[in-house]
């Protein structure tokens, strides 16, 4: 396990301050969106990612694996955005079975799908900025010279810089990379 | 469903998704496979997703947390199983108890847990550890002692004719249990101390408390219960509840279960509901009634130390009974921070200091026994 990941395993075992902002840093806002996902209600998403977030900060529960963390943050906010329907659908019954059924089809899928986004854009993030933006316009399908003109340079830097991006996402492929490095390493996820 | 696999199923997608990029492949594949590969090469869609995160800001929801730090909790269970027996001397003649809170100290064992100093009739003191010993009998009461604490047992029917009274005394840093000959359970908290008979006359049931502690009553219509506490007193029939009777602060019982009344000489008696928490203050002679979550107020039975927005003052006059400290407040505003949170009583202070320290502006400067309460630069 890489030190940094060591680390920040401790830090938020310990309810180490710089450590938990890393963790809110990188989970609270898309377990957010996942929690809006479940409940199909952005209204309160905030309050339940948070009360999974602080039930958390309260107890005594360690982790030894950044993996258990993750499925564990999910997984709880699964739970909570359910108690949370349950209650509120008290006065809409009709919804429940519906709601039941589709979000239990799609409950780790999402979670998946979340994780994966900050996961690549913490990635992203990583780029020198020029060649961030070089890569973004080259997954709209931008072509090179609107790049280059978009962004007032060559041709040819667009290319060089392009390349350079590449080589970049090249070497931190593979299972071995964790974003913990990068958790510890950048200060911001969005 | 599958929790564990979200790590490593995202970070295959990410895979994925680079790999397709670095093939130049950017719009290839994107209808095939498991399609979140091709929907992370979508810029469209990572735009979408960053907005609606971007909504979320997770560093204001820290600074909230912080804020509720001071909701503290560890839960964790160390759970005290030890309790106590010693030889304990009965005697008929009955003499006022003059051990003060020092000598106890002295004599009891220094560690956090059960202890306690019986001071029987004739002044005999007994230092009531950890280990478990055979108790003596008089009066027609045996006395015995297991994990449950010290125990009053009635051998004989029948009224005793003399009533020899016993003192509990319960120093810093311990914690007691009791059952008295009628069958009323009382748990003393930390710097308390009983005064009951060894075995109850025909009139009422009394005993005299200093300090905390929890009742239960055993029912007996025919002989109220009666916990003198100060210049109040609390009538019972059978029911349970806590009594706070500490020198210099006002004297609180709460209601856990069935009827109580109270009274003093300057007030008018008052009768509880259970959820209910009476507080008299002796020098406004004033009384006050409120409702009360009983958990709280009850929560040091169960090795729990619980404080609901308390004033920092209130509370280290708590955690210096228990881990027998003195605390010296070098910034006087700091008295009425208030913090509230549920601590298990087993932890090592110092614990407690880091937490509360973390997120306030106080900082706890522990010398030998003393603990100076300091303004953070």
């Amino acid at each position: 396990m890489p030190v940094e990941q060591k680390q920040f395993l401790a830090g938020v075992n310990g309810k180490d301050h710089r450590a938990w902002e890393k963790l809110y840093d990188y989970f609270y806002a898309p377990l957010c969106c996942y929690a809006g996902r479940i409940t199909g209600d952005e209204s309160e998403v905030e309050d339940i990612v948070q009360g999974v977030l602080v039930k958390l900060w309260r107890s005594s529960m360690t982790f030894s694996d950044i993996k258990v963390i993750t499925s564990y943050l999910y997984r709880s906010v699964y739970h909570a955005s359910l108690n949370y329907i349950r209650d509120k659908q008290r006065a809409r019954r009709l919804h429940e079975d519906w709601m039941k059924e589709r979000v239990e089809e799609h409950a780790v899928e999402w979670a998946v799908e979340e994780e994966a986004v900050s996961r690549f854009y913490v990635l992203l993030e990583q780029l020198p900025e020029q060649q961030k933006e070089i890569l973004l316009c080259c997954m709209k399908g931008d072509k090179v010279r609107e790049i280059a003109e978009k962004l007032g340079i060559s041709e040819n830097s667009v290319k060089t810089q392009k390349k350079r991006a590449y080589q970049f996402l090249r070497e931190r492929m593979g299972k071995t990379w964790t974003v913990v490095a990068v958790l510890l390493g950048v200060p911001g996820v969005c | 469903m599958c929790w564990n696999e979200i790590y490593d199923r995202s970070v295959e997608a990410v895979d994925a998704a680079m790999e397709k990029m670095l093939e130049g492949g950017e719009v290839a594949g994107r209808e095939s496979g498991d399609g979140l590969p091709a929907r992370l090469q979508d810029s469209a869609y990572m735009q979408a997703c960053l907005e609606k995160r971007a909504r979320y800001d997770g560093r204001r929801a820290f600074r909230a947390l912080r804020r509720r730090r001071r909701w503290l909790r560890m839960l964790g269970g160390t759970a005290v199983a030890a309790c106590v027996a010693v030889g304990v001397w009965l005697g008929v003649m009955r003499q006022p108890a003059t051990v003060d809170w020092t000598v106890a100290r002295e004599e009891c064992t220094p560690e956090l847990g059960i202890k306690a100093l019986l001071v029987t009739a004739d002044g005999e003191r007994v230092a009531l550890g950890r280990e478990e010993r055979q108790l003596g009998e008089a009066g027609g009461v045996r006395m015995t002692a297991d994990s449950s604490g010290l125990s009053y047992v009635r051998q004989e029917a029948g009224r005793t004719a003399t009533v020899a009274m016993n003192t509990l005394i319960v120093p810093r840093g311990g914690i007691y249990m009791l059952a008295l000959s009628d069958g009323t359970q009382v748990w003393l908290n930390a710097e308390s101390r009983l005064e009951y008979p060894v075995a109850f006359g025909g009139g009422e049931r009394r005993v005299t408390l200093s300090g905390e502690a929890y009742f239960e009553v055993a029912s007996d219509t025919a002989r109220p219960f009666v916990v003198t506490a100060g210049a109040g007193e609390v009538r019972v029939l059978g029911t349970e509840f806590n009594v706070k009777n500490y020198p210099a602060e006002a004297m609180a019982t709460t209601l856990v279960n069935g009827r109580v009344s109270f009274s003093s000489q300057g007030a008018e008696a008052r009768v509880l509901v259970p959820g209910e928490q009476l507080v008299y203050d002796e020098e406004e002679q004033s009384v006050s009634v409120r409702q009360v979550n009983v958990r709280y107020f009850t929560a040091w039975r169960e090795n729990v130390l619980s404080f609901q927005g308390e004033a920092l003052e209130d509370i280290v006059r708590v955690l210096a009974r228990w881990y027998d400290l003195d605390f010296i407040f070098e910034d006087r505003a700091l008295r009425e921070e208030t913090f509230s949170g549920n601590l298990d009583r087993y932890v090592d202070v110092s614990t407690f200091f880091r937490l509360f320290e973390t997120g306030s502006a106080v900082r706890f400067v522990q010398q030998g026994r003393t603990v100076f309460v300091r303004r953070k630069r």
